[in-house]
């Protein structure tokens, strides 16, 4: 009996509190790892897609966790050819070279098309139509100088912590790089 | 657990001494710890996981999957590009490996030779690939001519180097402008014509690179619509009638003119179908058969077919099968015996095809396709 009672109980209260103490710190963590995730910032970073990766999967256009998506085509005029058969604006073989919507390549109508001076155009996107499906993109890359090239736009992205688009990129183009970094731009290829 | 199963200790109160309550005295019960070390971080992980899983169903129920894009938003030009194998009259005959990292021109030399520029370089090759010899440039090379002599010209960015038969460096032109990139060379009755896409202009000049006029440039005089380049691939051969072929890619076609810069006839149209140049700029590459017939090479869709020396339609060299799914443009040449040397850029070879011994009859697929 005197060795049992000089035995540590199993069952004492500084075991108790010890398990408590446990219970709580694991706790806390599990808060702390949750908070991070759904709030948490990765500093001065900011989520862009690399235009040379980019394979225009089209998956920026309904993964974005915006009902309209951040990801938006852009357009470098110095890349472009200003051509007046412009396969990102028309339809493969259209009926005819003008702004009919039945040749024209943006199922929303997105893409600008003006007369500079003969044979060239200018192309411009309305960005409150695009969303970001990258089609347009698709036919400036296979055919014309590939000037045309989707990013996100850092005035109407959310900065999520996990980007819903970067999780399922097939190409994994979006990465995070400085904020002093962005806009990535497409480049003479 | 082998704690339990040998019943050498309690599970209720780990590590006490199994003979600790020998003798009929009853085991210490009170306060007893629930758990084990063990349990307790067996318990931990199990938790740790259900709730994981808990979050995981959570966020796909709160964000499901979503749907894909319907197919108007998808940018397919499949049915565009498959060519009819019945078209296809060329078959390949081998490959020619140039062995250098990046091939930007090819002609066809005297004595069965093929030379490639590319990196720093022209390299001289056999029919079998061996390397014959590599000339060096002060500069890297975009564009080439072998003269029926020999000699050979190298289009450097904005100027031309003139080398003999045996490739010994004759002269250096002098610059033709700061805007100049050419693209192609010529060489024809003693004289030069040099595409250049920088200045949009062919450039007529003396084999010592002295200026003669300049060719092309938009004129109601020389009934000349002006050459719109996209992007940096323009043109040119001569062909047996004497009158310069040079390719207009913005316009779709290929333009005849006189050495006086006079424009006589142009042909070509634009269409994805087979027998029109295909996307915003193409044909990128012309060359010309000893027969006059005319072999062009597209990019985007990579096709090179051929032409009569009207500009009909006759039937496909090669295709996307044949080439690859790549846009690269592939430059051409043909030699004295009619084979087609086309340029593969993504494999830095020179591909050859020559005509099918039994070529089939097009027929009613050739129509279709039309």
């Amino acid at each position: 009996m005197k060795q049992d009672s000089q035995t540590p109980s199993p069952g004492s209260r500084r075991d108790f509190l010890r398990d408590g103490v446990r219970g709580l710190a694991f706790l806390g963590l599990g808060g702390i790892g949750g908070f991070l995730s759904t709030r948490g910032r990765a500093g001065d970073t900011v989520w862009q897609i690399d235009p040379e990766i980019c394979v225009q999967c089209g998956k920026c256009a309904t993964h974005c966790v915006r009902q309209e998506s951040a990801v938006k085509v852009m357009h470098n005029h110095h890349i472009c050819g200003y051509c007046e058969l412009c396969t990102a604006f028309f339809e493969p073989d259209p009926n005819d070279l003008n702004t009919g919507a039945e040749n024209q390549l943006c199922p929303t109508g997105a893409i600008l098309r003006r007369f500079v001076e003969d044979p060239y155009y200018e192309y411009t996107i309305d960005e409150s139509l695009c969303i970001g499906c990258g089609k347009c993109v698709k036919g400036c890359e296979m055919f014309g100088n590939g000037s045309m090239f989707l990013q996100i736009k850092r005035d109407l992205c959310l900065d999520c912590n996990e980007c819903a688009i970067a999780v399922v990129c097939p190409s994994r183009a979006i990465s995070r790089i400085p904020a002093e970094q962005a806009y990535l731009l497409k480049t003479v290829s | 657990m082998s704690e339990l199963r040998s019943g050498s200790s309690s599970p209720l109160s780990p590590g006490r001494p199994a003979d600790a309550g020998a003798g009929g005295e009853r085991p210490a019960l009170d306060h007893p710890s629930l758990v084990t070390g063990w349990e307790w971080w067996i318990g931990a992980v199990v938790a740790a996981a259900l709730v994981g899983g808990g979050i995981l169903l959570w966020r796909l129920v709160r964000h499901p999957d979503p749907a894909p894009l319907s197919s108007e938003f998808i940018y397919d030009v499949s049915r565009y590009t498959a060519i009819d194998p019945a078209l296809i009259e060329y078959e390949p005959a081998g490959r020619i490996e140039t062995g250098l990292e990046v091939v930007r021109a090819v002609a066809a030399g005297p004595n069965d030779r093929v030379l490639v520029a590319g990196d720093q370089a022209v390299a001289i090759l056999d029919r079998r690939g061996g390397e014959r010899g590599r000339l060096e440039c002060s500069a890297p090379p975009r564009c080439l001519a072998v003269a029926p002599g020999g000699g050979i010209h190298v289009g450097l960015r904005d100027r031309i180097e003139t080398r003999g038969a045996g490739g010994e460096l004759l002269s250096i032109g002098e610059s033709l402008g700061p805007r100049t990139l050419l693209t192609s060379i010529a060489v024809a009755g003693g004289d030069l014509y040099a595409a250049d896409a920088g200045e949009r202009t062919v450039w007529h000049l003396r084999v010592s690179g002295e200026k003669i006029g300049r060719i092309g440039d938009r004129s109601e005089e020389t009934n000349a619509p002006g050459f719109k380049i996209p992007s940096p691939f323009f043109d040119l051969a001569m062909a047996p009638d004497g009158l310069l072929r040079v390719v207009n890619p913005g316009r779709h076609q290929i333009e005849a003119y006189n050495p006086d810069g006079t424009m006589e006839l142009a042909w070509g149209k634009a269409s994805f179908r087979i027998d029109g140049f295909i996307g915003c700029c193409n044909p990128v590459h012309i060359a010309i058969l000893p027969g006059g017939e005319f072999v062009t090479s597209e990019k985007g869709a990579p096709r090179v077919k051929l032409y009569d020396s009207q500009g009909e339609f006759r039937c496909v060299v090669a295709g996307p099968q044949q080439l690859g799914a790549d846009g690269a443009a592939r430059d051409l040449a043909v030699d004295r015996e009619g084979r087609i040397l086309v340029l593969d850029p993504p494999t830095r070879s020179v591909l050859v095809f020559v005509r099918k011994r039994e070529s089939p009859e097009r027929g009613e697929a050739d129509d279709g396709e039309r």
